[in-house]
């Protein structure tokens, strides 16, 4: 692996106080160094801005949920196909595309690494088997826990409390699946709709059949996460998604994980006002009220979740969310159950800037952007492809670092809805090169608890993305100038040159192995897959893999 | 002045022939015709490698295909205008998502003639297939607006999940025709059992589907006198949709006792 020297370069190194100073970035052995030798490549960064490489803390990428995504629209992945080189595998395009399509794309874009937001632990083996087959990035997966019914007995049983047995259960999990951290979709209510098409109205509502509470789901799989000290907190996708009302229950879900670390994804689609129950158009804005509280609560961290005017591709582990969605549209939906924990639709989705809500959806999330406080706790993320294609990320800085670019796009979305924003209250924030760098790649890092991410001190990864420093910000990071990953040259001038295969981030805690003699007989119970052939053991699945030890966020 | 392209060699796998449209030739000469790449299972192969060359490509006049083209799928797929002749037979999906133009086939058609792409709701939106032979499965499926007229038969399933415009099989619509049509109209010139998602209606002389019998007449298919003049049946359908398409089927009894 050759040594790299990036000279002249204004770097942007927010994890390390650097903001725009003209300084050298030396790369030797996949790392960040002080110096190499004068036999180094140099690379001539003089008018480039220089930057970790990416890190998207939540996207959907691989699992049976994208790839039952692809099938359902094979209409749309013909966007932009792939053709094989000397160099690339083939591959369809659109806003799921295939797995080697997917890191390409993530590559060329200047992002090193990125997280699977939602796998069902059961289909671990088809989300390592796509995250391998997925290159140029680091992959890490969240596995689902908020509607596991082994975990409900367990939660049950401690009356609600984090037993031994759970945080044993919790860090089983994440072992028998090489996951790197912990998920909580709907929690309880996509088993209430599973069995009863019901929704959970309060967060002390009984999931029937089970004697608990959602509430009890997020202190005990929280507080189990938080004492098992993960390197990433629990990753919360709130009850009531998309409901009007829901900041409510956002507002209470944070309440009541108040004092434990946690990250909420895709606060967009939790930040609604107007009457639960009530019409669409009856739908506001309470995203200041959110980003209120997160001021108050440095231990919350958010995604924002950002809806891009055009077509996405809504995925879900949150059956519920899919089946609403499959009401307004009346176009394809995909419903699939997962035995024992969770549940997953699909829906085809186009968001229009005419359309009340939709343009609501979008100004709820710049408001959410803009109106924060602190980068470091509200992070880039259109949820993709939930609320666009993560191809629209450089749209979405523009967004944010372009006033007059924002103003113009407001002028074209549903007025009614605009201004029931905060955005035409002279709301002129334009984020700096720094900030970007921030919502991108050194929070989410951070977050992560990944302390090689998202950052270019000495003993970084050598993932480093250089951009030309262009006025069109859009252009700008949609064509970074080189990308960088583990020490070697990916990317120049908009081109792949070369191939990483990325690792599998994972995670690891402690437990007291006996634990399996408790979980055997409710797994026996429960699950049409014995236990013994649970846990994924392949090698050529789960390796080369960096594991991310607990306890020492 | 009109392109013609005149089948030399079979290709030695099935060819996608999306770019062989009037719009996307127009302003080439015969040599840069002949040296755009097809793409032939998987990999390419240039179009002079396959055809005799000869004209050039304008939008306004006719590309001509010669030759036995039953490999080549997708001909004339997603046309907006100008003019496509074929001699011989072609492959499937002719004329899928066609928005307009004049598709004329005057041997047979493979299936999803004039088609949506799998998975998507909407096919063909505009413009006209004829052709003289018979056409394959799900002709017409997902269409929007336009007409596909058959000469022969339609295979199993025409009409699939159409929204409106016209499908006409002249010999008859085959089997299962019009399963989830919105507001389509399907023509069958010969007796033809429809879904049970149909009702009959009437009985009735059709002034409207005279006029499009006399259209495709003049597009050169050729038309029995006895469609004419004479009765059709319709159906109203489909009812697990709007029942507001139909199927129109040609009432050759009535004729007899008029």
């Amino acid at each position: 692996m050759t040594a790299i020297r990036i000279t002249g370069g204004a770097v942007h190194d927010p994890a390390n106080d650097v903001d725009g100073e003209i300084r050298d970035v030396c790369l030797n052995d996949g790392k960040v160094v002080a110096d190499v030798g004068p036999e180094a490549r140099r690379i001539d960064a003089r008018g480039m801005v220089v930057m970790a490489g990416g890190v998207d803390i939540h996207a959907h990428i691989a699992g049976p949920k994208v790839n039952a995504a692809r099938r359902l629209s094979p209409e749309e992945r013909r966007a932009e196909p792939l053709d094989r080189t000397q160099l690339l595998r083939s591959g369809t395009g659109g806003l799921v595309p295939s797995t080697f399509a997917t890191g390409y794309r993530y590559s060329l874009l200047g992002y090193t690494t990125v997280v699977e937001a939602a796998a069902p632990p059961l289909a671990a083996r088809h989300v390592l088997s796509e995250l391998r087959d997925t290159p140029m990035i680091d992959k890490a997966f969240l596995i689902l826990m908020g509607n596991n019914q082994v975990l409900f007995e367990l939660i049950r049983r401690s009356g609600g409390d984090v037993s031994q047995q759970l945080r044993d259960a919790v860090a089983w999990w994440l072992e028998a699946t090489g996951g790197y951290g912990v998920k909580l979709v709907n929690p309880g209510g996509v088993e209430l709709w599973k069995q009863s098409g019901g929704a959970v109205q309060s967060l002390d509502d009984d999931v029937v059949g089970f004697g608990v509470t959602p509430r009890q789901v997020l202190e005990a799989i929280g507080g189990a996460v938080d004492e098992l000290g993960l390197p990433h907190p629990v990753h919360v996708h709130a009850n009531n998604l998309g409901v009007p009302g829901n900041a409510d229950t956002t507002l209470e879900t944070m309440r009541t994980l108040s004092g434990r670390q946690a990250h909420f994804a895709h606060v967009q689609f939790h930040s609604y006002g107007g009457k639960p129950g009530g019409g669409a158009g009856g739908i506001k804005s309470r995203a200041p009220e959110l980003i209120e509280y997160l001021g108050e609560h440095p231990e919350i961290t958010v995604d924002v979740g950002q809806v891009m005017f055009g077509p996405a591709m809504t995925m879900t582990a949150d059956a519920h969310v899919s089946a609403v969605l499959r009401d307004l549209d009346g176009g394809k939906w995909l419903n699939h159950d997962t035995e024992v924990e969770t549940g997953c639709g699909i829906v085809p989705y186009r968001y229009r800037a005419g359309n009340y809500v939709h343009a609501l959806q979008w100004g709820i999330g710049l408001e959410l952007f803009l109106l924060g406080k602190d980068p470091w706790q509200v992070m880039l993320s259109t949820d993709h492809p939930n609320g666009g294609s993560f191809l629209s990320y450089p749209k979405l800085i523009r967004l944010l670092m372009d006033r007059a670019f924002r103003e113009d796009q407001m002028g074209r979305a549903n007025q009614r809805a605009i201004r029931r924003t905060a955005l035409t209250d002279g709301l002129d924030r334009e984020y700096t090169l720094n900030e970007i760098a921030i919502i991108t790649r050194a929070a989410p890092a951070r977050r992560l608890g990944l302390r090689g991410k998202g950052h270019l001190g000495v003993g970084a990864d050598a993932d480093v993305t250089i951009y030309h420093d262009r006025a069109d910000r859009e252009e700008m990071f949609a064509t970074p100038r080189y990308v960088i990953k583990a020490g070697e040259m990916v990317v120049e001038e908009g081109e792949l040159r070369a191939v990483d295969d990325g690792v599998l981030l994972s995670s690891h805690a402690g437990f007291d192995p006996t634990v399996d003699g408790v979980l055997a007989p409710l797994f026996g119970e429960r699950y049409t897959v014995a236990f013994k052939h649970y846990p994924v053991r392949d090698p050529a699945l789960r390796e080369p893999a960096r594991v991310v030890e607990a306890g020492v966020r | 002045m009109t392109l013609t392209l005149t089948l030399r060699t079979q290709p030695p796998a099935p060819v996608l022939a999306t770019s062989l449209i009037p719009e996307r030739l127009r302003g080439l000469n015969a040599s840069a015709v002949a040296a755009l790449d097809l793409r032939c299972g998987g990999g390419t192969v240039a179009v002079g490698d396959l055809f005799e060359v000869s004209g050039a490509g304008t939008e306004e006049e006719k590309l001509v295909l010669a030759g036995d083209l039953r490999r080549f799928d997708w001909i004339g797929a997603g046309m907006s205008r100008g003019e496509i002749e074929v001699p011989g037979d072609v492959g499937a999906w002719a004329g899928a998502e066609m928005s307009g133009g004049l598709l004329r086939i005057f041997g047979d058609a493979g299936a999803r003639l004039g088609a949506a792409y799998p998975g998507a709701r909407v096919g063909m939106t505009g413009g006209e297939i004829v052709v003289s032979g018979d056409a394959g499965e799900e002709a017409g499926a997902g269409m929007r607006r336009g007409l596909v007229a058959v000469g022969g038969q339609t295979g199993p399933g025409a009409g699939l999940r159409m929204l409106a415009g016209t499908v006409i099989a002249l010999g008859g619509i085959g089997a299962e025709a019009g399963l989830g049509n919105k507001r389509g109209s399907l023509v069958s010139g010969r007796p033809v059992r429809p879904l049970p998602g149909y009702a009959f209606a009437t009985r009735f002389r059709a002034p409207t589907l005279v006029l499009a019998l006399r259209h495709v007449r003049q597009l050169g298919l050729t038309v029995d006198d006895r469609l004419l003049r004479g009765s059709w049946a319709r159906w109203s359908g489909d009812r697990t949709e709007l029942t507001r398409g139909e199927i129109l089927i040609f009432d050759a009894e009535a004729e007899e006792t008029d």
